[in-house]
């Protein structure tokens, strides 16, 4: 009988941990896919910003424009945030407050998402080192944290980055 | 080993299997989203630089969403912007899955997949 009880614990500690990994398992994805989401938004959003362009410096190149490698484009800086920060707002369905709305995939809604960086990197500004990565064309860097709740964690601001550059468009 | 102990082995076994069933049909939507998701970027991108979806990029876009197994499509995209304009690219399907219900018994689920991003035509000359 005693070896029983040893078995029937044993069974229940792995019960339990079969329980709580699938908790774990299922919270991963969903944070995993709304990450994905949240990418795919900022990165349709950091695209917006290329439509900025500095007319005034883009009228004073003179070299190099017959190549497609080295025809730069300058973004009018704040114009491009403001653009960039307009879409972010639309695409992941925020309030004026950043609060995301009922339209929002975002599940948590009471909380703002949180833009922390929107960083343009003009020709005259590289070649830039940022966080590790090396950046030599005209890039838009996004940085936002995304309110979520997570069971067994509770509520966190999850950090996420993305740089948009030409070579993102294909 | 007693039946007892068998029987306790044998009620965990049911449970790993149960447990291991469920976590694979529970993630399989997730896993289906991802791949929904980064299809329908591809698109948003290629509105961003041609201004639209051509026939065939259209067509394209509904055969890569078919092979993912959705059905009931609804594609809403522009079909030729000039540059700096917005572009909505606004894509739905429904994704049928089978799982594992209470009573052991196989049922449908279908979950209605919503992409909806918005950005501005860019098109460069590369």
């Amino acid at each position: 009988m005693g070896r029983t009880w040893i078995y029937i614990a044993f069974a229940t500690v792995i019960i339990l941990i079969m329980i709580l990994s699938t908790i774990f398992l299922i919270e991963f994805n969903i944070v995993i896919a709304l990450g994905n989401r949240v990418e795919n938004s900022l990165i349709g959003a950091g695209w917006t910003g290329f439509g900025e362009i500095d007319l005034e410096k883009m009228s004073e190149r003179k070299m190099g424009l017959e190549n497609p490698e080295t025809r730069d484009i300058f973004l009018n800086k704040s114009e491009a945030e403001n653009t960039v920060r307009k879409y972010i707002s639309e695409n992941l369905g925020l309030n004026s407050e950043y609060i995301p709305t009922g339209i929002s995939y975002i599940p948590h809604k009471t909380n703002p998402v949180i833009i922390d960086e929107i960083r343009i990197f003009n020709p005259d500004d590289l070649p830039a080192i940022d966080n590790e990565i090396t950046i030599t064309r005209t890039t838009i860097k996004i940085s936002v944290q995304i309110p979520m709740d997570i069971k067994g964690v509770g509520f966190v601001y999850a950090p996420k980055t993305v740089y948009v550059d030409i070579d993102s468009f294909n | 080993m007693s039946s007892g102990q068998i029987y306790i082995l044998a009620l965990v076994v049911i449970f790993l299997v149960m447990f291991a069933v469920g976590n694979i049909e529970y993630s399989l939507p997730f896993f289906q989203r991802l791949k929904f998701d980064n299809i329908c970027n591809k698109y948003l991108s290629i509105v961003q630089t041609e201004g639209g979806l051509s026939v065939k990029n259209r067509n394209d876009l509904l055969a890569d969403l078919e092979k993912l197994g959705l059905t009931d499509i609804s594609i809403n995209a522009p079909t030729k912007l000039e540059w700096n304009n917005e572009a909505l690219l606004k894509i739905e399907g429904n994704y049928t899955f089978n799982t594992v219900k209470g009573d052991l018994s196989k049922g449908d689920n279908t979950k209605r997949l919503v992409y909806e991003n918005k950005t501005r035509v860019m098109t460069l000359e590369r």
